[in-house]
């Protein structure tokens, strides 16, 4: 990123926060409706400091990655073999789009109440958002896998592990981590929900808490904190997917390059 | 408009509005429901969304002291109906007996966690030497299903869960420890100091919508069930529900007639004492700011 880029980002953050103080300003909001900014980064190191907001973020962030995996899996692994075989696509299609179209947030109290008030629950909440987009890209990258491909490799007598793993799963990486990347937001939003409905810990019960208490700039803490999280998972799945399928990375970046002329 | 949550225990509004005392005052009154409950009526006064709210005491102190220019204006259920409830007694029914017990709880900022802390501390008891479970809207089932020892809540939910339960619930009363609960039509400082004779109408429409709705109970869940259509399938339950608050939530005089108190024959010192003592309040405000006699007087 050059010197150049990163001005503009500084910028449009700077612009960002003359807007809210404009807004403040202008509709004469008091703290409660809508605090300052520097109230809610005093806030925030003070929560830092205390680590009370360390304790509370490590929970959401434990909730979103072990849910986020377990849903990785549970995707990928029908995904395949829904990819694979036409007649598992025909036996299980309904009942894995009858799975997605329920709403998981509505099933979320259930959820709470089957499994507890823990940490499990959110982690089932989190798994079961992940797994659908998860599941649906498996599935379009396995079948995307280019033909004459496959019919070298068969030529060549590959088994099907080597098929896999030589050319089905480099092939379908770029669909499985722009799924990744999806996942990854959805499931902090699965662990906040859980923590709506019932929690002792974590930034979705310091959201409520705060909330219940008119602590408007905690509530923005929880907020800003959240979002923290979203970005950074983010951008760590961004950073393990240029490791992992670098020739992608570069050819994307080689469209990016030809279609600026 | 006036915001809150549809209960039965709302029925006075409900009866004000049927009966026509809002129309006779010449008031176009409709009702706005805040899910996030009383602090979300607060928060929508605060806002200027709506005229008028209905809240416990504990909303308006925390509403003060972020500085929403509210007051509370009218009594409406006089007494605390906050209870700790469970199947089984665990010995004395005191809060000793929590100590080591998981307490089933709405949410973290709620009314009902505030005056379990404060029934916890009037009795010495550390709150790290009990287990909160908050669980949102499941405080019954939670309790049912073993997840917790016992629940924390309001007196219609304990009637709820007796009839799910087909037994009687125990009870630590939570009166005997705060007079926080009692709940209140509150408005804004704009309302009064801009349309007094509006905030005077209301007043008296409601007052005599709740003095209506104690008389006469089956006319009064009638009033909620129109307002509420699928409540007719439990009329029952609700009618027992109302019966529950009516005779709990209201000193009676000689005569066994019910007693209206004023905003200001409350302990609001008191109250707001409790809640910073707790420490769910960094700061105090002045207790004038949080209730006038002025329309329920005259």
């Amino acid at each position: 990123m050059n010197r150049k880029i990163i001005s503009l980002q500084v910028l449009v953050f700077l612009a960002f926060i003359f807007l809210w103080k404009s807004v403040i300003f202008i509709f004469d909001f008091p703290e409660f409706i809508l605090p300052q900014p520097e109230t809610i980064f005093i806030e925030w190191c003070s929560m830092l400091k205390s680590g009370l907001l360390l304790e509370h973020t490590m929970v959401t962030l434990s909730e979103t990655i072990i849910g986020f995996v377990i849903g990785v899996f549970l995707g990928i692994i029908p995904g395949y073999f829904v990819a694979k075989s036409k007649q598992i696509d025909q036996i299980l299609s309904p009942y894995l789009v009858a799975l997605q179209t329920a709403p998981k947030i509505a099933l979320a109290p259930l959820i709470v109440m089957w499994f507890g008030f823990g940490i499990s629950s959110k982690i089932i909440i989190v798994a079961l958002i992940v797994f659908f987009p998860i599941l649906v890209n498996t599935i379009v990258g396995i079948r995307s896998v280019d033909k004459n491909l496959l019919d070298l490799m068969k030529i060549l007598k590959a088994s099907k592990l080597q098929i896999l793993r030589l050319v089905e799963l480099p092939a379908s990486m770029p669909v499985l981590f722009a799924a990744f990347k999806t996942g990854i937001t959805l499931a902090v939003i699965g662990a906040v929900v859980g923590e709506f409905i019932g929690s002792n810990k974590g930034l979705g019960y310091l959201t409520i808490y705060a909330s219940g208490l008119m602590d408007t700039p905690q509530v923005f803490v929880a907020i800003f904190q959240l979002t923290i999280i979203g970005i950074l998972l983010y951008l760590l799945i961004d950073f393990i997917e240029g490791k992992t399928i670098p020739w992608y990375r570069k050819g994307e970046e080689d469209v990016v390059k030809t279609s600026k002329y | 408009m006036i915001g809150f949550i549809p209960n039965v225990g709302y029925a006075p509004f409900y009866v004000a509005a049927t009966n026509g005392y809002y129309d006779e005052e010449g008031l176009d009154v409709s009702f706005q429901y805040a899910p996030e409950g009383d602090i979300g009526v607060v928060k929508q006064l605060g806002a200027n969304t709506v005229e008028f709210g209905y809240a416990g005491d504990h909303a308006v102190i925390i509403g003060r002291t972020q500085d929403v220019p509210i007051l509370s204006i009218q009594r409406i259920i006089q007494e605390n109906l906050f209870g700790i409830y469970s199947k089984e007694t665990f010995g004395t029914d005191e809060p000793y007996d929590l100590v080591g017990k998981k307490i089933a709880i709405s949410g973290p900022g709620s009314t009902p966690a505030t005056i379990t802390k404060i029934m916890l501390k009037k009795s010495a008891i550390n709150t790290t030497q009990v287990e909160f479970l908050y669980v949102g809207g499941a405080v019954i089932s939670t309790h049912l299903t073993g997840e917790s020892d016992v629940f924390a809540t309001y007196l219609p939910m304990k009637v709820v869960a007796e009839g799910i339960a087909g037994e009687q619930m125990n009870e630590i009363s939570g009166s005997e420890y705060t007079t926080i609960g009692r709940t209140y039509v509150i408005t804004t400082e704009r309302m009064i100091n801009e349309h007094p004779d509006i905030v005077r109408k209301f007043v008296r429409a409601t007052q005599k919508g709740l003095e209506y709705s104690v008389e006469h109970p089956e006319e009064a869940v009638d009033a909620f069930i129109k307002f509420n259509p699928d409540a007719i399938e439990k009329k029952q339950l609700h009618l027992s529900i109302w019966k529950a608050m009516v005779e709990r939530g209201f000193d009676k005089d000689t005569n066994g007639n019910p007693i209206f108190y004023l905003p200001s024959e409350d302990n609001w010192a008191e109250k707001q004492d409790q809640m910073f003592d707790i420490g769910i309040m960094d700061k105090k405000t002045p207790i004038e700011e949080m209730y006038t006699d002025e329309f329920i007087s005259n």
